[in-house]
């Protein structure tokens, strides 16, 4: 027996001092009578029935000793050590999207909670505890741990998550465990259907509760040949995991509270039925599909459509005194507010701007003109400019001549040129999804001539020859985004390639992005947010609530979605807020245990406990507490109130 | 005793008893002393025939008349008696707050006095370790009693007492009248013989033993050290519980019933004295009930 506050012993020093008084305190009242006679008599009519009532003369001494060993003990806590009892335990707890299921106001989550709390309970003090939690990402909550309160606290501080369940990374943690003990017991608390293995015990908190979802939804534009208008198909399927139902699925359109349209649908037991709507709007802000029939897993019971946020466009000006090619390909590429206007126009214009007399356009195309100074608060894209421009953030040093290059080679139609390629990026990189989406970079881009630059180190480069930048992109001086272009676009055969157009939508959407490219996602997909420019804050609310701030500084924000529903993405963009919707479903794995294969750890488990011990005597002693005392008072009552 | 037990007071109220119990009881153990052959008193009790040599005086003559037989007139023969009063004046009758010996006292002036209406004579004896004291020797008439019984006053209770290694010695009489041993008879001495001895003797007898309320009904609670009165080396150490008091009330029990059965089974009366009870209680209550009285 071990005690954890031995100091707490010293209260025994009460106990002497206790016999001490009663020793000096003399307890009989001496007096002389008539006659013993009858009291000595009596003794032969004294039933001996109890052994304990020898020691009733001391009895109030034997319970105050008692009290004052029992309040000394439990104030030293102790704790008895017993042999061989303690073990390793490794709980891996899955907290993924599906253990939100709920019946009777639990969830599965909570279930699985409690089984573990549960077995700390039930263990052996002295047992060490490890926790593995599967949510957004698999960590470890604690280990090595074995204090039960502490334990149970860090287990109720967890939180369901609505991430897919992967316990690869979760079991190699606890290999990690029984490869330090291989005693240690693993439990795997979850819903899905694990095979049990020799060295994991699976407990499993399902209840097959019945639970409606929808699958393989999606939304598009389509032409409806009854009614001869445009409108939009919404298509998916219905799927009951647990039996066959009549299925009730209803279309929202725009947030509105009466549904537009509803279809019953006859569902088997794990057959997925196709279902469609046709709603004939021009234009919608948002779709939603809902099984009216009430599950234990509701968040698959509704999936939201939101339109892609479109971009802002910008207002443009084209400069040149013949950028016809450029003006047709802007108009391909979607942009309606595009003016155009000569170089002189250009310098009458600037003038009239510098005086407060123009509004400043928000993207500058200067097709080979080099502008004097560059438009402040503005997008530039400049096009071969043959000088240096100030707060340009490159100088130009020379323009080079394929004609006057004795080394290069003659082409098949008699023209020299040069051969560039485009600039390799990590494919995930920002720079491959804002610049090089969807280029065809194994086309091939020759130029005649084009202008060299000393390019400052803000800029990326899209295109280059010799690892000089023909196209480069970045923030000039004035904080402005810029592309420069250093051909002519005469002089190359890129304006008759695929990829000048979808360079040129790149390019636009990088000088004018849409904020969401995207509307619809699964839980645990990235969110890509692009930063307008003007953008100071983005603030994306959580289904639960929960506001995320995003950073501003890059072209594109990310953040994982790792919840489940509807979120709000609010942007300021020139101290104006603008609101996004998106939705991230439950991934279908999710939405249903489905059997997933066995789970193991690798080795051969022993039994060597290590040892365990006893601690818990405070509810005993509460109860001797209470029994004496109760026996006190009876024997008081006796002694001194009985007639 | 610390005060006068026989005072004015107390004699008036024996008188009031005594005319009340005359009123309505015959007396004690049948009154008038009648005896159980025939006399010279006034009163007739039945005829015989004449033989020679009787008293011819007694013959009765008009049922000679009658019946031309000589028939003799018998009468009841009438005795005085002796009433003798024993009390037990060991230090256990009157010790501390009990009223025992008080009570002792006035029950035995009680019966003096009783006896005294009757014409009896009354002699009353202490007893003392193993000793029978003469206090009062043949009173009669309530003059002498008056003059006499303040004895009593003067019996000092103390030591120990062996009542029959005191009486078995002593002149107790023969068949001539009543004797009351009043005790608490709280002892493990021989009283028995005492009683067989007195019941040979064709007297008789009555037992009144005196407890108090204490004895009775003690009210000692918890850790109690108790001396003896008459013998300080004896005493009794306990923590007095439900259980003790319980066994105390059954020694209580024993005690009477041990005395009663004894005397009962000799034809001697037995009664148990209260020192809380009143005199008045005493004689018109359970004396009537046990019989002493009718």
């Amino acid at each position: 027996m071990s005690f954890a506050y031995p100091l707490g012993l010293l209260g025994l020093l009460g106990i002497p001092a206790l016999i001490l008084i009663y020793i000096i305190k003399s307890k009989y009242t001496e007096q002389v009578i008539p006659s013993t006679y009858l009291w000595e008599l009596s003794e032969k009519f004294l039933k001996r029935k109890r052994p304990v009532s020898k020691v009733t003369g001391i009895i109030s001494l034997i319970l105050q000793i008692i009290i004052v060993l029992a309040i000394s003990i439990t104030i030293a806590q102790p704790s008895f050590v017993l042999p061989n009892s303690a073990r390793e335990y490794c709980f891996i707890l899955d907290g993924t999207g599906s253990m939100h299921a709920e019946t009777d106001n639990e969830t599965r989550f909570d279930r699985a909670k409690d089984e573990i709390k549960s077995l700390i309970k039930s263990s052996r003090s002295g047992s060490n505890y490890a926790l593995v939690f599967i949510g957004d990402t698999t960590y470890s909550v604690f280990e090595n741990i074995n204090d039960k309160k502490s334990a149970e606290i860090l287990i109720d501080d967890l939180k369901c998550t609505w991430s897919n369940t992967d316990c690869a990374e979760a079991v190699a943690e606890a290999q990690k465990c029984f490869e330090k003990n291989s005693s240690t017991k693993i439990y795997f608390v979850t819903d899905k259907a694990y095979e049990e293995s020799e060295n994991i015990e699976v407990i499993d908190v399902s209840k097959n509760e019945e639970n409606y979802a929808i699958v393989n939804y999606s939304v598009r534009k389509q032409f409806d040949k009854e009614t001869e208008k445009a409108g939009y198909l919404l298509e998916g399927s219905l799927i009951s995991y647990q039996s066959d139902a009549t299925l009730t699925v209803e279309l929202y359109v725009n947030g509105e509270d009466v549904p537009t349209d509803s279809l019953d649908v006859p569902v088997k037991k794990n057959m997925k039925t196709a279902f469609s709507f046709m709603c004939t709007v021009s234009e919608y802000r948002s779709f939603e599909l809902r099984i009216k029939n009430t599950d234990s897993f509701m968040r698959d019971n509704s999936v939201f459509f939101y339109e892609t946020a479109a971009g802002d466009e910008l207002p443009t000006l084209l400069v040149g005194d013949s950028p016809s090619y450029l003006r047709y390909a802007l108009t391909a590429i979607g942009n309606t507010q595009l003016d155009v206007m000569s170089t002189q126009d250009y310098e009458d214009y600037y003038a009239s701007y510098k005086r407060g007399e123009a509004d400043l356009y928000g993207l500058y195309i200067f097709d080979c003109y080099t502008p004097k100074e560059l438009p402040k608060g503005a997008t530039v894209w400049l096009i071969n400019p043959t000088a240096s421009v100030p707060k340009s953030g490159f100088s130009f040093q020379k323009v080079v001549d394929a004609d006057e290059d004795k080394n290069m080679d003659v082409s098949e139609d008699g023209i020299y040129y040069y051969e560039a390629s485009y600039t390799e990026y990590p494919q995930n990189s920002t720079e491959e999804k804002v610049f090089m989406q969807n280029l065809l970079k194994q086309q091939k881009v020759t130029v005649h001539k084009y202008a060299k630059y000393a390019v400052g180190s803000g800029f990326t480069s899209i295109l280059e020859l010799n690892s000089n930048p023909l196209i480069f992109a970045g923030m000039n001086e004035n904080g402005d985004k810029q592309v420069v272009v250093s051909f002519n676009l005469s002089d190359t055969n890129f304006t008759g390639q695929i990829n000048c157009l979808i360079l040129m939508r790149n390019l636009y959407r990088y000088s004018s992005p849409s904020v969401l490219d995207e509307t619809m996602f699964e839980t645990g997909d990235t969110l890509s947010v692009n930063v307008l420019h003007g953008c100071t804050a983005l603030v994306l609310r959580a289904p639960s609530g929960a506001r995320i701030s995003l950073p501003t500084a890059s072209s594109v924000s990310e953040t994982q979605l790792t919840e489940s529903g509807v979120y709000e993405l609010t942007a300021t963009v020139n101290d104006k807020e603008r609101v996004y919707s998106l939705y991230a479903g439950v991934s279908e794995s999710e939405s249903h245990s489905v059997a997933t294969g066995s789970v193991s750890v690798v080795g051969t488990p022993t039994s060597e406990y290590a040892d365990g011990f006893y601690d818990d005597i405070l509810p005993y002693l509460i109860i001797l507490a209470v029994i004496f005392i109760l026996d006190w008072g009876v024997y008081c009552y006796e002694q001194y109130q009985l007639r | 005793m610390a005060e006068y037990v026989i005072n004015e007071a107390f004699l008036q109220r024996v008188e009031r008893l005594q005319t009340l119990l005359k009123n309505n009881i015959a007396g004690l153990f049948g009154g008038n002393h009648q005896s159980k052959t025939f006399g010279s008193s006034c009163e007739f009790a039945d005829y015989r025939n004449y033989i020679p040599g009787d008293d011819i005086t007694k013959i009765d003559w008009n049922a000679y008349a009658r019946f031309e037989t000589l028939y003799l007139k018998l009468y009841l023969d009438e005795r005085q008696l002796h009433t003798r009063i024993y009390i037990d004046a060991s230090r256990s009758m009157d010790f501390g707050k009990s009223k025992k010996g008080a009570r002792a006292l006035e029950m035995a002036a009680t019966f003096a006095y009783l006896s005294v209406c009757e014409l009896d004579r009354v002699s009353v004896y202490t007893i003392q370790e193993s000793e029978v004291t003469t206090l009062i020797d043949g009173m009669v008439g309530r003059e002498r009693f008056y003059n006499e019984i303040g004895k009593l006053n003067q019996i000092q209770f103390n030591g120990d007492c062996f009542i029959s290694e005191g009486m078995l010695p002593a002149k107790v009489g023969y068949g001539d009248g009543l004797s009351v041993i009043i005790s608490d008879f709280l002892t493990d001495n021989d009283y028995e013989r005492a009683i067989d001895y007195l019941a040979e003797k064709k007297r008789d007898l009555l037992c009144v033993q005196v407890l108090s309320e204490e004895e009775l009904n003690p009210s000692a609670r918890g850790k109690n050290h108790f001396f003896d009165s008459e013998h300080p080396e004896r005493y009794y150490r306990r923590n007095i519980n439900r259980d003790i008091l319980n066994a105390y009330k059954e020694a209580v029990e024993f005690v009477q019933n041990r005395i009663r059965n004894y005397c009962n089974a000799r034809e001697a009366g037995y009664l148990l004295v209260s020192d809380a009870q009143q005199l008045e209680q005493i004689f018109f209550e359970n004396l009537a009930q046990s019989g002493v009285l009718k």
